[in-house]
């Protein structure tokens, strides 16, 4: 899976294909599949992730130093169960949010072209927007 | 070149509460001073820009420890480590909240997330604080530099203590920023809150100097930065009281980083004193990394903090304007 990496560069490079040569709102299947590749990127972080870590085992530091040896006498392995646990729950809580998010942003209809006497109106360009 | 990294890492902790000090004190105080959701998303917009570069220097800090001693760096963070868990999660919340706050106009979302910040903003530098405390009132190390304690061995008065006197700071630091960020109404009811924070603030260091000088074995030795820390906040009140905001501001800011560097003072040379028994203390000589380590570290240092200050202060100068209402909700916003 962690290999979806070069068919992220493939559908990036069809794109730029398609935009080079103006195509691209009118690009159906280019479209339909960009729907779909929103999720390659998180599932090859999650996979490039597992494949080092677990392809590296029994070391900690390859060649050097095994996992066993830097395991911390001081933290048991309650502590660790409880660590797990709470980052398991809190990354779900925050996947559920931002999985809600994006749906709910990928569905709104697209705003308005911005109106042309608005935008000449003069900004007060040196006070910061209030964006967040 | 040892001691050298331990002013270091004691500046990156230094620095680090100064600078996220008053980004605390603005989380914390958002969900109550402000009256109305526009007036929140001022206040959260003042340092919506700039926190997150703020943030890194405990990443460093923590970085800093790892890489120049990482003796030190291993029973810390194995001793922390469900403390940590805490302040990583409260981090968490506090960080995504900036983000998602604002992304959908309903009431139970934004309270949710307003009480992720405030919740966050407060646990972080009261964890931290008491973290930074333990290491001087001495935590149960054994001879083998291992912690034997528990959580719960973690929660000694002094380190509460600690921990508290820094949520204040970070109060008091963020009132007075806000003053400097905000105008119209906000900023006149900030700069109230301003003056009544500086009173608990300057009480809170009073006793933090003294106990500190307490649990230091070495008795209480008269230090320049307790003397830094009592004159600067007790000025910040002086000031918070007569309208000079970039004063109160530098001030507040100054009494920040002399309490931390006061307990850094107390600890040299050691790094985390044993309560267990004083031979079994990690101490700046038997922790640090090889002399190879330190020298490469050094010139990387030398090279790259330049670099890192100069851009984020540059990125203080580019917002460095006072903040208004939106246009679209208040008809003729103030100007800073």
């Amino acid at each position: 899976m962690a290999y979806l990496g070069t068919l992220v560069v493939l559908f990036a490079l069809w794109g730029a294909y398609l935009a080079v040569r103006r195509r691209l709102d009118r690009s159906k299947w280019f479209q339909r599949a960009a729907i779909y590749a929103v999720v390659t990127p998180f599932l090859m972080t999650i996979a490039g992730w597992l494949l080092t870590e677990n392809g590296r085992q029994p070391w900690i530091v390859q060649g050097l130093m095994k996992t066993s040896q830097g395991v911390s006498p001081s933290v048991s392995s309650t502590d660790v169960w409880i660590s797990l646990i709470a980052f398991a729950a809190i990354y779900v809580v925050f996947g559920i949010a931002d999985a809600y998010l994006m749906i709910r942003y990928g569905r709104k209809a697209l705003e308005e072209e911005p109106d042309e006497e608005r935008a000449k109106e003069p900004e007060r360009a040196d006070v910061p927007a209030v964006v967040y | 070149m040892k001691s050298l990294w331990f002013v270091i890492v004691a500046f990156f902790w230094v620095g680090f509460f100064v600078l996220e000090g008053f980004d605390f004190g603005v989380g914390m105080l958002h969900s109550f001073v402000a009256r109305n959701d526009t007036e929140r998303r001022v206040a959260v917009n003042t340092i919506g820009p700039t926190w997150d570069g703020n943030e890194v220097w405990l990443i460093v800090a923590g970085a800093a420890t790892f890489a120049a001693f990482p003796l030190w760096y291993s029973t810390m963070f194995s001793a922390f480590y469900l403390a940590l868990l805490i302040i990583l999660l409260a981090l968490m919340a506090r960080g995504v909240s900036f983000e998602y706050r604002g992304k959908i106009d309903d009431p139970r979302w934004g309270t949710a997330w307003k009480w992720g910040m405030t919740l966050g903003s407060a646990l972080v530098p009261l964890l931290i604080g008491v973290a930074l405390g333990d290491l001087l009132h001495g935590l149960p190390i054994n001879r083998n530099h291992t912690y034997t304690g528990s959580f719960w061995n973690l929660l000694v008065p002094y380190g509460l203590y600690t921990g508290v006197t820094l949520v204040a700071l970070s109060l008091l630091s963020g009132a007075t920023f806000l003053v400097l960020k905000t105008s119209g109404e906000l900023h006149d009811r900030m700069a109230r809150l301003a003056r009544a924070t500086s009173v608990g603030a300057a009480l809170m260091v009073a006793g933090f100097v003294v106990w500190t000088g307490l649990v230091a074995s070495r008795g209480f030795v008269p230090n320049v930065f307790a003397a830094i820390a009592v004159v600067a906040v007790l000025g910040a009140a002086w000031v918070a009281g007569n309208e000079q905001e970039g004063w109160a501001f530098a001030l507040a800011s100054l009494a920040m980083a002399a309490s931390v560097a006061t307990i850094f003072a107390q600890l040299y040379s050691n790094v985390m004193v044993s309560s267990t028994s004083p031979l079994f203390n990690i101490t700046v000589g038997n922790a640090a990394a090889s002399s190879y380590a330190l020298t490469v570290m050094t010139v990387v240092a030398c090279i790259f903090a330049p670099i890192v200050l100069a851009y984020q202060g540059w990125s203080y100068h580019v917002f460095r304007r006072r903040l208004a209402a939106p246009r679209a909700v208040v008809e003729t916003p103030g100007r800073g």
